[in-house]
């Protein structure tokens, strides 16, 4: 994720409100950031892992017969 | 408006195992270049595949625990949940018939399974096309927002 860069003037600023306000400058700034959309962070988990090393093929035969198997014993229940 | 897409379960399956083109599929959903449909049914039928069908050594160590609570959480949460209304027979194999049926709503469906999932048999009124997941790959991927085309 990208950090702003905060001017000289403004890390003044930032530095005398929170000692005003009794508080530490990450406790007056952190409150006013969003939250971070866990589906995002779902997607960076999932992508960020190592592909795997088997080919295309193997993975989606391997992915095809396990669902199909889950299919076929559904249908026999 | 975005193109609508049913992926077939085998293709969560294969994002799960670290398939190249399922997890490059998985990132163009990331981009937004498609919307994903789903259903009830689906997500029942991705647990259940992971619980019962891959939990051997190798799958395990691959499909960590936090891996289908990612995926299950991203069907829930960014794809758009379709009612599964009862259908007649519409593919080869009638267990099949519910994905049909949710696809019969997008306009495409996406599957590794060609032979069972036939969507030959869908009405001819249906404009639902079916890809493999290296066509989708291909054909979202070169579907570039128009922007892009006009800077060069």
């Amino acid at each position: 994720m990208a950090v702003p860069k905060l001017s000289k003037e403004a890390q003044e600023r930032l530095l005398s409100y929170s000692k005003s306000k009794k508080m530490t400058p990450s406790q007056v700034v952190l409150p006013l950031l969003p939250e971070p959309d866990p589906a995002e962070a779902a997607f960076d988990r999932l992508l960020s892992r190592k592909p795997a090393k088997e080919s295309d093929w193997v993975i989606n035969q391997i992915a095809v017969e396990a669902v199909n198997r889950v299919r076929k014993s559904r249908k026999s229940e | 408006m975005k193109p609508k897409l049913v992926l077939d379960t085998n293709v969560y399956v294969a994002a799960m195992l670290g398939g190249r083109g399922a997890l490059k599929l998985l990132h163009l959903w990331r981009l937004k270049r498609f919307e994903v449909y789903t259903s009830k049914k689906q997500i029942e039928e991705l647990y259940i595949t992971v619980e019962k069908h891959l939990q051997g050594p190798k799958a395990r160590r691959i499909i960590t625990a936090e891996v289908p609570e990612d995926m299950l959480y991203l069907l829930s949460a960014r794809a758009e949940l379709l009612p599964v209304r009862r259908v007649s027979k519409l593919s080869r194999d009638r267990d099949d018939d519910w994905i049909i049926a949710i696809a019969l709503k997008s306009d495409y469906l996406v599957s590794e399974n060609t032979q069972d999932v036939n969507i030959q048999a869908l009405p001819q009124s249906a404009n639902t096309k079916m890809l493999t997941i290296a066509q989708a790959v291909r054909l979202f991927k070169e579907s570039e927002p128009s922007h892009r085309n006009r800077s060069g």
